[in-house]
């Protein structure tokens, strides 16, 4: 199953595969986790959103055929779609999510809990700063964050390249205004023209 | 220089422990009920019939040892605390061979007792009356006490417990496990308390952790999930 590229993984997953449903939460949870966790800057709701994003992901391999190296956008897609409605996304999968058992910092985290209580504010200082933003536009800078292409967000919110490159060209014109850092807050969104 | 409410944090990961909890429970619910292992299908929410029918008010059962006589001995003891003593009858909720779960009020307490091996073998716990809504506010409008015991080798069945009293709208309970297991299970009246407090016990090889259930699950009649209690918070 490690061998295997995405396409092939995904073709199994289609077919009932739950082994390689295994192999693609393997691969892909640690960018879902972090994905998840940079919206919602909440440690245990990221673990629920995380798993409801594979949940979803396995209800859905049916409808979705997909492309070579679209796999991880197509992922984060879900994950966007979970985090707008969480509520119901969760609640769908409850039985399941609750069988998880609930995090506890004190033995779970002990070791490293006053550096995950650090990164939950810094985060929520950086998502209180973009709040002003539209929800596309916050949506877009995500999966920047992420490492994603234009082609790749495009892929992940359902829309077209073009309209993702028009969404990063106003938000580098926004920062530059405002005296930021362009470069510092869209680090690795290749191709998006200044 | 680079503006400090914009430093996007590095994201620790999944502990491996927490990761591999999740990756599991995916699989299995990814995996087609026909080619579930038992032991999986162990593993998914239980309906213990046999603790229900063991939990059945007035069932005749062998009584080989006196749990119920130990306790009231433990009561008559000077360091027994005077405000829970014991009013009207204290009962068997349910029983085995070499273990109780007996149950009682007192004045402003509902309390319950575990004991397991031999009678000298013994955990009670007491929390608020079953109708003494203002101590809700402090935790949960449902729970009214709780307790665990580990297994012991002079148990014949070597299982543990996990045991306590709820308010008369929960009619199941259930236990979410430190090993990550669920089991469900009926909460019955002890018929001749003179509470509308319900009872509920567990009894299973638990894991050795400082407590071993980590959340309680109480459900209504019609299946509603009125509260995830998390232990121990």
């Amino acid at each position: 199953m490690k061998g295997l590229d995405d396409l092939t993984l995904w073709r199994r997953c289609r077919a009932d595969d739950a082994d390689a449903f295994g192999e693609l939460f393997d691969r892909y949870h640690e960018i879902v986790y972090r994905y998840c966790f940079r919206r919602v800057p909440d440690w245990g709701l990221a673990e629920d959103l995380t798993a409801t994003v594979f949940l979803e992901a396995w209800r859905k391999r049916d409808r979705v055929s997909l492309e070579h190296g679209l796999l991880k956008p197509w992922l984060l897609g879900v994950a966007t779609n979970v985090i707008r409605n969480q509520h119901r996304s969760i609640r769908r999968y409850r039985d399941v999510i609750r069988r998880i058992p609930p995090l506890r910092p004190e033995h779970d985290f002990v070791d490293d809990l006053s550096e995950r209580m650090d990164v939950v504010r810094a985060m929520r200082r950086v998502l209180a700063e973009l709040s002003p933003l539209p929800r596309r536009d916050q949506e877009v800078l995500a999966l920047c964050w992420e490492g994603l292409t234009p082609h790749e967000i495009a892929v992940a919110l359902n829309t077209t390249q073009a309209a993702v490159r028009g969404r990063l060209f106003r938000l580098r014109r926004r920062f530059r205004a405002a005296g930021l850092d362009a470069l510092e807050l869209l680090p690795s969104c290749q191709g998006a023209s200044s | 220089m680079p503006d400090d409410r914009f430093y996007l944090p590095d994201v620790p990961r999944l502990p491996n422990r927490r990761r591999e909890l999740l990756r599991a429970n995916l699989v299995e619910a990814a995996a087609p009920v026909a080619s579930r292992r038992p032991e999986r299908r162990m593993r998914r929410l239980l309906l213990v019939a046999a603790v229900v029918a063991v939990l059945v008010a007035g069932s005749a059962v062998a009584l080989n040892i006196d749990f119920l006589g130990e306790q009231a001995r433990v009561d008559a003891r000077p360091w027994s605390a005077p405000e829970l003593a014991r009013v009207g009858e204290r009962v068997e909720v349910a029983r085995g061979s070499d273990w109780s779960f007996m149950a009682w009020t007192a004045e402003d307490a509902t309390c319950v007792a575990y004991a397991a091996g031999d009678v000298t073998s013994w955990l009670r716990v007491c929390g608020r009356a079953a109708d003494d809504v203002t101590a809700a506010s402090s935790g949960s409008p449902y729970l009214l006490t709780y307790g665990a015991a580990h297994q012991k080798e002079s148990v014949s069945d070597g299982r543990g417990a996990v045991f306590g009293a709820v308010t008369a709208d929960v009619t199941q309970v259930e236990v979410e496990l430190a090993d990550g297991r669920l089991v469900r299970v009926e909460t019955k009246r002890a018929g001749k308390l003179d509470t509308s407090a319900r009872f509920f016990l567990i009894r299973e090889i638990l894991e050795r952790s400082p407590f071993p259930a980590t959340s309680l699950v109480f459900i209504s009649s019609s299946g509603d999930v009125l509260e995830r209690f998390p232990l121990g918070s």
